[in-house]
């Protein structure tokens, strides 16, 4: 059985492929999220930006109004601040968010199976370190 | 772990499980070594060709169907690891050996048998892929009919009409 044990050298291949492999992905993944990200946040300041320029963002002072001039002004508030919506910037925004969405849920099991592997893989190194420990310990 | 079927393994590994798989190298390698030993009469390279065959195994699990058989797999890997090994065993020539070839042959006779060397490989080249394979394996690497059937995964009677074959392919190329 010696001659034929490989278990240990295998197992410390794969466990060094696993773990470049696995952070290899996370890092693929976090930069992704990172970049919708940021490309969101900076199409909502420029979103941001242009209606507070044109003063659209004025007309949500209707919110504190009397509730019958709510009810009344509402339909037609609304369609103003549609209209002043810089719309090529929130349409962009509208498909990034989707983009960052659909990342999320199509990566769902991969980051499950990615997140048990690394685990495992830390637990592995952590008992490890320990044998290599109370070895040293006894001699 | 131990009395699970190794196809629950599998999916056990394909859904993040290294512990798994540390399960299917320890139920394995012996089997392993003893079939790779078999087939390059190697012990130490044996152990060589089982180990890459488990790292080979775990890049690749993830597209292993559940559904077939998992030995037939492993041992299909291992198989085309033992042949590449020969392949590249064959290449390889000991220096003592070298140094024994090298004495021994005059410069004439050297021009002679590279000669004929080339004109054989280029006949085995002119030759279907299964016969050379057949020829290269009973020639070059000195295998006997089982071992070769057991290599290329074929009945004994097979490799006998393959290599019958392969010898009047052989012939007929280099009476051209």
């Amino acid at each position: 059985m010696k001659q034929t044990d490989v278990t240990q050298s295998v197992m410390e291949k794969v466990a060094e492929y696993e773990e470049r492999r696995s952070k290899g992905w996370l890092a693929a993944f976090f930069v992704t999220l990172i970049i919708i990200g940021i490309s969101i946040t900076v199409l909502l300041y420029r979103a941001y930006g242009i209606m507070a320029e044109r003063h659209t963002l004025d007309l949500f002072e209707i919110l504190y109004q009397d509730k019958e001039i709510i009810e009344e002004f509402w339909a037609d508030t609304f369609l103003v601040i549609l209209a002043e919506l810089p719309q090529r910037t929130v349409l962009l925004g509208g498909i990034f968010s989707t983009l960052l969405i659909c990342v999320w849920i199509i990566t769902r099991h991969r980051r499950r199976i990615v997140k048990r592997r690394l685990a495992e893989l830390a637990k592995r190194k952590k008992s490890r370190n320990n044998t290599n420990a109370s070895t040293k310990g006894v001699l | 772990m131990n009395n699970t079927s190794d196809e629950v393994l599998v999916s056990e590994v394909q859904e993040g499980s290294v512990s798994a798989f540390e399960t299917l190298v320890i139920r394995y390698q012996a089997k392993l070594h003893s079939f790779v030993t078999y087939l390059v009469h190697d012990p130490a390279a044996a152990h060589d060709v089982v180990q890459e065959a488990f790292i080979s195994l775990y890049k690749t699990i993830e597209r292993i169907d559940t559904g077939k058989k998992f030995s037939s797999y492993l041992f299909s890997i291992t198989r085309n690891l033992s042949i590449s090994y020969l392949r590249k065993a064959k290449f390889h020539v000991p220096l003592d050996q070298a140094l024994h070839i090298a004495s021994s042959e005059s410069p004439e006779n050297d021009l002679i048998e590279t000669d004929e060397t080339l004109r054989i490989e280029a006949a085995l080249d002119a030759i279907d892929q299964k016969y050379r394979k057949v020829i290269t394996l009973y020639y070059y690497d000195n295998l006997s009919y089982e071992e070769i059937g057991k290599l290329l995964g074929t009945p004994v009677n097979t490799v006998r009409t393959h290599l019958r074959r392969a010898k009047d392919a052989l012939k007929k190329e280099l009476v051209k």
